[in-house]
């Protein structure tokens, strides 16, 4: 089986402000995001052959059609995808296998999600939001779990397998939210732009033991968007393409809540797709070859549980990496470098490609003050669903 | 019985029917293939998911278990719950070898940890309903 490693570039990206946008639509954000994408690569609407939208709540008839009309893209092939949380980074999977395919030059896609006009403060609480998942088919009721608490139970069970007391355990998974706080404060396009502290974190009301409200991302509009085009003409568009190197998504079968075998110190679909991915990039050390990650910190937990599924972190290892510094912006490998989702919330449809756009602008030393040293390999991890039962997306990019 | 304000359960096929009819008499009952004698770890189906049989029974569960993984839910409860809150979601595992996600009633939230002995609990909550829940076995019991 052939992978996509340096079959497809990405010559443009953009992305919008994530935070309040009560002034935007989502139409206003995709014109934003793809205007900035198309200027960054040199091209407009009529270089783009076929496009690709992902959206997940948003409340767009027919997703498709707009993209058509304000993009002036008429009668041109469009598609959206949904794949829950990561929903951007599938949809750039979808686009990059049309054009790796060879039947597709240059094509456009973008993920955008308008959350903030739900009337909600966290995500909606519907059965759709738990899906088939939460509800299993109206038999096992599970409709008073939330999502905090279903990613707390992943930190209850991590702190009980390693013998952390809840202070111990609390103060490891603070200190990750600090950082990507701290990285937030350089990234003018995040929504939360401030420094906090680890008492601010351990003494924030809680949520659902043992996570409290800054262990928590936050909820945000945003659009980020990108140009693919095939390798062999990336030169042509830019001096400095970002090549894609592994693009992998497992999608797991939901057995973690009923299976005694499934443990919830691990996200296994982390794992498989993590593999995958190093497989199919040729990566044999992972945490010596990545340079740096843009990981799905929606629960500090998540962050916790990534590091050692990636295998960045040995298992049981997080807080021995966090108290070293490993993953701050200056350590061995910088993690969540924008601030993640801890800092800019996050827009379900659109998340998966902020972080591409991340990795995208450090490769081309374009950062700012948050520019890590020698970034080669960037590799982005983008989960929907909880832990007994997700979908996870693992992309790497790289010169 | 006043109204009860919470989501009910849907029931879209046999099955289902039978493991609600089991809750209202106070039974917990897991399927089990008759075929290929695997406990099904995922909600009530029609078929086996592990050979695809369509022979499947229910057996009766203890109600006995340990907790696997626990959060108490302070802030922010679906729709229906507000009143309810602080509460205990949990993962319990059963003696029958599979899991049920639930909640840990009748508790001391504070002195809740993994692997604490729980037992099956009911709140009848319409004519026809009866949700199983969780407790604490009691020292010595
Ligand atoms: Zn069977």
């Amino acid at each position: 089986m052939e992978g996509i490693k340096d079959k497809v570039a990405i010559v443009g990206m953009g992305c919008t402000k994530f935070g309040e946008n009560w002034n935007m639509s989502a139409g206003d954000m995709i014109i934003d995001a793809v205007s900035e994408a198309y200027e960054d690569a040199g091209i407009s609407s009529k270089d783009v052959q076929a496009a690709w939208i992902g959206s997940f709540w948003t409340n767009l008839p027919a997703p498709s059609m707009p993209l058509a009309t304000i993009l002036k893209m008429k009668y041109k092939p469009i598609t959206r995808i949904e794949n829950m949380c990561a929903t951007a980074s599938d949809a750039f999977r979808n686009a990059a296998y049309a054009v790796a395919s060879g039947v597709i030059d240059v094509a456009l896609v973008l993920g955008v999600e308008k959350l903030k006009d739900s009337g909600n403060s966290g995500l909606p609480t519907d059965d759709l939001a738990m899906g088939n998942v939460g509800t299993a088919p109206g038999t096992f009721r599970a409709r008073n779990f939330t999502a905090p608490g279903h990613f707390a139970m992943l930190a209850t069970s991590y702190f009980n397998k390693y013998g952390l007391s809840a202070e111990e355990g609390r103060t490891m998974l603070a200190k990750i939210m600090v950082k990507n706080h701290h990285n937030g404060t350089m990234s003018p396009k995040a929504h939360f732009r401030k420094e906090i502290t680890v008492e601010q974190v351990l003494k924030a009301p809680v949520i659902a033991w043992p996570l409290g409200l800054l262990d928590c991302c936050g909820v945000s509009d945003g659009c980020a968007a990108a140009v693919l085009v095939r390798k062999d003409m990336a030169k042509n568009f830019r001096p400095d393409p970002v090549y894609i190197k592994a693009m992998q998504i497992a999608v797991g079968p939901c057995e973690g809540y009923m299976n005694p075998k499934h443990d919830w110190t691990s996200v296994k679909e982390t794992y498989r797709a993590g593999q995958a991915a190093y497989e199919e990039a040729g990566i044999k050390n992972p945490r010596k070859e990545i340079s740096m990650a843009e990981v799905h910190d929606c629960f500090s937990i998540t962050e916790a549980a990534i590091y050692e599924d990636l295998q960045f972190s040995a298992r049981g290892g997080c807080k021995e990496d966090v108290d070293a510094g490993t993953f701050e912006l200056t350590g061995e490998l910088p993690v969540n470098m924008d601030g993640g989702l801890k800092c800019f919330g996050h827009p379900i449809g659109a998340t998966g490609l902020r972080m591409v756009y991340e990795v995208y602008k450090q490769i081309q030393g374009k950062a700012g003050p948050r520019q890590v040293k020698n970034a080669e390999l960037g590799l982005t991890h983008n989960l929907g669903g909880t832990p007994g039962g997700c979908t996870v997306s693992v992309i790497i990019v790289g010169p | 019985m006043s109204e009860y304000q919470k989501p009910l359960p849907i029931i879209e096929f046999q099955a289902q029917k039978e493991f609600w009819d089991g809750c209202k008499k106070h039974q917990l009952l897991i399927q089990k293939c008759r075929d290929c004698g695997e406990i099904n770890r995922r909600s009530v189906r029609m078929l086996c998911p592990n050979c695809l049989s369509g022979n499947l029974e229910f057996i009766q569960a203890s109600g006995k278990g340990k907790i696997y993984s626990f959060s108490t839910i302070m802030a922010y409860p679906p729709q229906g719950f507000q009143d309810d809150v602080p509460y205990v979601v949990a993962i319990i595992d059963l003696e029958e070898g599979t899991r049920f996600r639930s909640n840990i009633v009748d508790c001391d939230i504070d002195a809740l940890k993994c692997d604490m002995d729980v037992e099956v609990v009911w709140e009848d909550i319409t004519d026809e309903y009866a949700l199983p829940k969780f407790r604490p076995l009691k020292q010595g019991s």
